[in-house]
């Protein structure tokens, strides 16, 4: 369906509808939701659990893909991002205070689910599957942001601290792609970011909602990239500060 | 794998029911004005010179066919029964539309006070008293005051239809649900530029992030909230 018209895949470098390249002063890479209990296999409750019980033939594919594609993309892009002392921030779901009445009513939906969620263990921030899986965690001084929403840059600080630091182009990488991430990236244009989304370091557990996420990215929110685009146009990118000369990016 | 998801809705098992009921519902009708939702006003012409050419009269006729008819009944029932009709436009501040953001500019959706793509279109505009929200972005809660009104009025629950399904539609559902509102959605109250675009909004947004129902569904859910709440005293019996 998503690929009648081709899809987002021609609409990606060749043809990018949205006119900007990623500079190095700028820009940060966000990572979304990048915790055990959407992206560890074997994690006990959450997404990850809700789909080894209820759906094993997708789930295999999804972890095969969060194994072998986008954690390792995603762990390259912080390290070329943290290589030229550029801002990394990161989305969690968590409450900053704990309990269920923070919830919006329809998030609360997904705590209370009948899909083998559960909602005590994802409340509490504690919890192994409240975790940042490895080869995604932040190191000192790299925001972390609760959210209890889909989309980050509601009822947080998320907006102000990029603003801080000078950033106005936001590379989102991390899942659910046509979830949260997607709800995010709504969020970042209305604010004014440019956004990018990298198609190779996004994970969805529906492989046609991943798609039509990502056409949504190229026509309208801003562009889609690969890991190896990334690397490129940050790689190189002119004017840059040179990391050795940079103290306190961040 | 394909058909083996919907979408979240599968691991959240879907949002809790969300009717209709008198006193805490507000209809949202959203960028139903001239340069939207016309032929041949501006974002039409913008969208005529893209690959999407050819698509468009397939617009244009939901608009005229479905989507205009149905939301002149929402708007009616409501009205009848005292359920505020908040309308939602895409309208700058700046007469130069210089406080549009990077990607409005680029996608050339500009649309000066006054002007008469500003203008709701035939059939739809506001009654007297009735809330305008001006927005400059996709979502209305991203550059308006939308949250703080719909509070003060008590309302909890919108009825959503408008254009474009997968664009402002989208961004205004999504970002409802963030704030706790919940949506119903009218699966015939809406269009997007292609049938397709539709169809995969619908898919995104049912049961995940709002309850999509047909306008049929709708208004009789709006009657019977009448019957079943009572309504605004100032707004006499339902039609």
């Amino acid at each position: 369906m998503v690929n009648e018209t081709g899809g987002w895949r021609a609409l990606t470098s060749e043809s990018p509808t949205a006119g900007f390249r990623l500079g190095r002063d700028s820009t940060a890479l966000v990572a979304v939701d990048m915790q055990r209990k959407s992206c560890d296999r074997n994690a006990e409750r959450g997404l990850s659990a809700w789909l080894r019980h209820a759906k094993p033939e997708g789930a295999d594919a999804y972890f095969d893909r969060l194994e072998r594609t986008v954690i390792p993309n995603v762990a390259r892009l912080l390290e070329l991002f943290r290589r030229h002392r550029m801002t990394v921030m990161h989305f969690v779901v968590g409450p900053e205070r704990g309990g269920v009445d923070e919830l919006p009513p329809a998030f609360r939906a997904l705590y209370t689910a009948q899909g083998g969620l559960d909602e005590r263990g994802l409340l509490d921030t504690d919890a192994p599957e409240f975790e940042i899986v490895e080869g995604a965690r932040p190191i000192d001084g790299e925001p972390v942001i609760r959210k209890v929403t889909y989309g980050g840059f509601t009822r947080t600080d998320a907006s102000e601290v990029l603003r801080a630091r000078g950033i106005d182009t936001i590379v989102l990488v991390g899942g659910t792609t046509h979830v949260c991430v997607e709800a995010t990236a709504r969020g970042a244009v209305d604010l004014g970011f440019r956004v990018a989304g990298v198609e190779d370091a996004l994970i969805d557990f529906d492989p046609l909602m991943q798609d039509a996420a990502l056409l949504t990215f190229a026509t309208t929110l801003g562009r889609v990239v690969s890991t190896g685009r990334v690397v490129e146009e940050i790689e190189t990118a002119g004017g840059a500060r040179p990391a050795s000369s940079v103290t306190d990016v961040r | 794998m394909h058909g083996a998801f919907r979408g979240i809705v599968d691991v959240t098992g879907g949002l809790p029911e969300c009717v209709v009921r008198a006193r805490s519902t507000a209809a949202m009708v959203v960028d139903m004005q001239v340069a939207g939702a016309a032929r041949g006003y501006e974002f039409g012409r913008v969208s005529a010179a893209s690959a999407v050419r050819e698509e468009m009269e397939y617009f244009f006729q939901r608009l005229e066919c479905t989507v205009i008819p149905n939301l002149m009944r929402l708007q009616a029932a409501c009205r009848s029964v005292g359920i505020p009709v908040v309308h939602v436009r895409l309208m700058n501040s700046a007469g130069d539309c210089a406080d549009a953001n990077w990607r409005y500019k680029e996608l050339g959706l500009l649309v000066p006070p006054g002007s008469e793509g500003s203008e709701f279109v035939d059939g739809l505009g506001p009654e007297d008293g009735e809330i305008v929200l001006n927005k400059t972005t996709s979502n209305v809660f991203a550059s308006t005051n939308a949250d703080q009104v719909l509070r003060v009025l008590g309302i909890d629950r919108l009825i959503m239809g408008g254009i474009v399904t997968n664009n402002c539609i989208e961004s205004c559902a999504r970002g409802a649900t963030d704030l706790g509102y919940q949506v119903i959605l009218l699966e015939d109250g809406c269009a997007a530029w292609t049938a397709n675009g539709h169809q995969h909004a619908m898919a995104h947004l049912d049961g995940n992030f709002c309850t999509v129902k047909t306008l049929d569904t709708v208004v009789s859910e709006v009657q019977g909230a009448y019957d079943r709440d009572g309504g605004d005293s100032k707004a006499g019996s339902p039609a």
